[in-house]
């Protein structure tokens, strides 16, 4: 029981260090990138001094984020008047708690057994003994269901942050925000039944494992190729529910200032963005997890590699779980790098086009996709048996 | 007193609260939420025999239960928003001609 | 005392506070905000009880669609009128004591029901897919009424909507016709 406890809460402390990390990192990211887009060199006045030299740091601007954090804790609470004081509080942890807590069903490495890891420390092995863990924060069955369960919570913040702000254009804000989500929530639930059906379910692990075969002799079983016009519906569909340009006309500086969050300033502002950045990275991770074949590399199951032809290269456990969780990250961070290039290439959607795009075009397709992919599984399995 | 007498009691507890909330409010809005409470009450009794029983069965009705009550408040917050419309406040008191 | 009983108790009581909070707030906002705190507490009480299908239900369903629902109507309803100053009806001591009775009564039968009978629950008898088979296998027909039933709701919705509409705009059409010729 103490072993469960220990292993975790280093899980939990893990979830939590890297997830604020990366929030803070794709700051920097999404400028950087933007910058060699744009041709421009991007910001990189920040700096850090070392004492008692004139050695400036830059870093290429890495320091930029930590500005901005500093910057959102020190200014002024400003506060409006005669507006909801307890919606007002509560709103920025509603957008912010379940953006963290869809981390917890996310598996970031595959088996971790704590008594191969620290072979090297008798005393640590013997005391884990043979016991091995799911590398998640929460090893629950339904999985994909508690990610949208807690989309659905994210909704609830933004409408109470506009429209506690006793001011119309954030109401207006806050009704566009809210129909917005509504309505990708639903194009994502959709999109994602059609790989429910072919994995059989809803458990994130078992869905990761299953993509460390191979189709067909060579490909590697990863979903976006089980599923390749669902990885497009997901990618969309998600960009919209984070409200990323093309989406984000709820919080589109030229039409409403700020939308939903015009009065919210230092803290609970930086909280809403934080969990913006945070929900860039948790869109990354579950593509990766549903589509990208989790923490694995292409052929490598927990053991080793199996290549195909039936070569197989066993590896020690250490170097599987580093390789693991290192692999995660870097497909995690490829694929924010993709939603921050189409975030500074498109142009945004006008609010009745964007409703228009996910009712009369998203939805019929994703749609068409889990009737196909019903067919296409009977069928298989009808073969099959 | 174990746990299931305690939760049913809970549940008794929040079936009660909603039912006189439902009579005493006087906001429609808020009546409304009171018969949510309400349903939530029985769900919670049901959710409690279901796990002492073991039955299936159970589980499946309260999954349909959730979504006959999410298809209810589908219908009867627009019916609420129409009546609000032309009668201009949520005092059900105002409503009193729709009686009989 | 168990952890688990710990637990049911810690959320009961968050279930509870929630309810009575609904009971005494003002403005139907917090209202909502209570319900679904009261709403949050009872999902954690299905998790501790080991129904995780039923927690994650409730918290998509009325959470993450129902109360969105009236929190969207609320936003949109904020009239300031009469049941702002007055939360209760006339009834409010007569709907107390009726509150008491019932509670009495209530509780009254549960003790006497005692002791519950114990039954063996196989381990994984609330699983997803346990659920799902049974649901698919046993309840599809029921599954299938309840979705005709709710198309049927839904038009008839709809169609109240449109009779609605289609009678204001002849209204409006009638009253301008009449302005003309008088």
């Amino acid at each position: 029981m103490m072993q469960d406890l220990v292993v975790h809460g280093v899980f939990i402390v893990y979830a939590v260090l890297m997830l604020m990390t990366v929030g803070l990192v794709l700051t920097w990211v999404e400028r950087k990138q933007a910058a060699i887009m744009s041709d421009r060199i991007g910001a990189n006045r920040a700096y850090l001094r070392i004492p008692f030299t004139q050695v400036k740091l830059i870093w290429w601007g890495l320091f930029h984020g930590l500005a901005d954090g500093l910057k959102m804790l020190l200014k002024e609470d400003w506060r409006p008047n005669s507006y909801d004081r307890m919606a007002y509080a509560v709103a920025p942890w509603f957008a912010f708690v379940p953006v963290m807590a869809v981390f917890a069903v996310i598996p970031f490495g595959g088996e971790l057994v704590p008594g191969t890891f620290f072979g090297w420390f008798e005393g640590t092995s013997e005391w884990f003994g043979d016991r091995s863990y799911a590398m998640q924060v929460a090893p629950l069955d339904a999985g994909l269901l508690i990610v949208f369960a807690l989309g659905g919570i994210a909704v609830i913040g933004a409408m109470l942050a506009g429209w506690s702000s006793n001011n119309k254009f954030s109401l207006l804000g806050a009704v566009r925000a809210g129909s917005q989500m509504i309505s990708y929530e639903l194009v994502i639930g959709l999109t994602i039944v059609g790989l429910i059906l072919i994995y059989g379910t809803v458990n994130l692990v078992s869905i990761v494992e299953q993509q460390s075969g191979v189709l067909f002799g060579f490909i590697p079983a990863w979903g976006i190729f089980l599923q390749p016009f669902a990885a497009i519906l997901f990618l969309v569909a998600a960009q919209a529910e984070n409200q990323r340009i093309p989406f984000d006309l709820p919080e589109a500086e030229s039409e409403l200032i700020a939308g939903y969050f015009t009065e919210y300033s230092a803290m609970k502002m930086g909280l809403f963005m934080f969990a913006e950045f945070i929900h860039i990275a948790i869109i990354a991770a579950l593509f990766t997890t549903l589509f990208l074949g989790g923490y694995n590399l292409p052929y490598m199951t927990d053991a080793g590699f199996l290549l195909p032809g039936g070569f197989e290269i066993a590896l020690p456990h250490v170097l599987v779980v580093l390789l693991q969780i290192t692999v995660f990250w870097v497909k995690v961070f490829l694929m924010c790098g993709f939603l921050i290039l189409v975030r500074w290439s498109l142009p945004r959607f006008r609010y009745d086009q964007l409703l228009s795009f996910a009712w009369r075009f998203l939805l019929p397709l994703a749609l068409i996709n889990l009737a196909i992919t019903a067919v296409a599984v009977w069928a298989i399995q009808g073969i099959g048996a | 007193m174990d746990d299931t007498t305690f939760l049913l009691a809970l549940s008794g507890m929040l079936f009660a609260l909603g039912l006189v909330g439902v009579i005493v409010r006087r906001n429609l809005l808020v009546m409304l939420m009171f018969l949510e409470l309400m349903l939530n009450g029985v769900i919670l009794s049901l959710v409690v025999f279901t796990q002492m029983l073991g039955a299936e069965a159970g589980a499946v009705l309260v999954f349909l239960v959730f979504v006959v009550a999410a298809a209810e408040i589908a219908i009867a917050v627009p019916i609420l928003l129409l009546l609000v419309r032309t009668g201009r406040t949520l005092d059900p008191g105002a409503y009193a001609g729709l009686k009989g | 005392m168990t952890i688990e009983t710990v637990f049911l108790m810690v959320f009961a009581l968050g279930s509870l506070t929630g309810a009575v909070a609904m009971f005494f707030l003002r403005h139907p906002m917090r209202v909502a905000l209570a319900l679904i705190g009261t709403m949050v507490s009872l999902a954690a009480i299905y998790a501790q009880l080991g129904m995780h299908v039923i927690a994650v239900f409730q918290v998509l369903v009325y959470v993450g669609a129902v109360m969105v629902f009236m929190i969207y109507a609320i936003m949109l309803l904020d009239v300031r009128d009469r049941s702002f100053t007055e939360r209760f009806s006339p009834l409010l001591v007569a709907g107390l004591a009726g509150l008491l009775l019932l509670l009495g009564v209530l509780i009254d039968g549960l003790l006497r029901g005692q002791p519950f009978p114990a039954v063996d629950v196989p381990p994984d008898a609330f699983s997803v897919s346990t659920f799902a088979i049974v649901f698919m296998e046993q309840f599809w027909v029921y599954f299938a009424l309840t979705a005709v039933l709710l198309l049927v709701a839904e038009i008839a919705a709809s169609a109240v909507i449109d009779i609605r509409r289609r009678g204001q705009d002849v209204a409006a059409v009638r009253a301008e016709r009449g302005d003309d010729h008088g």
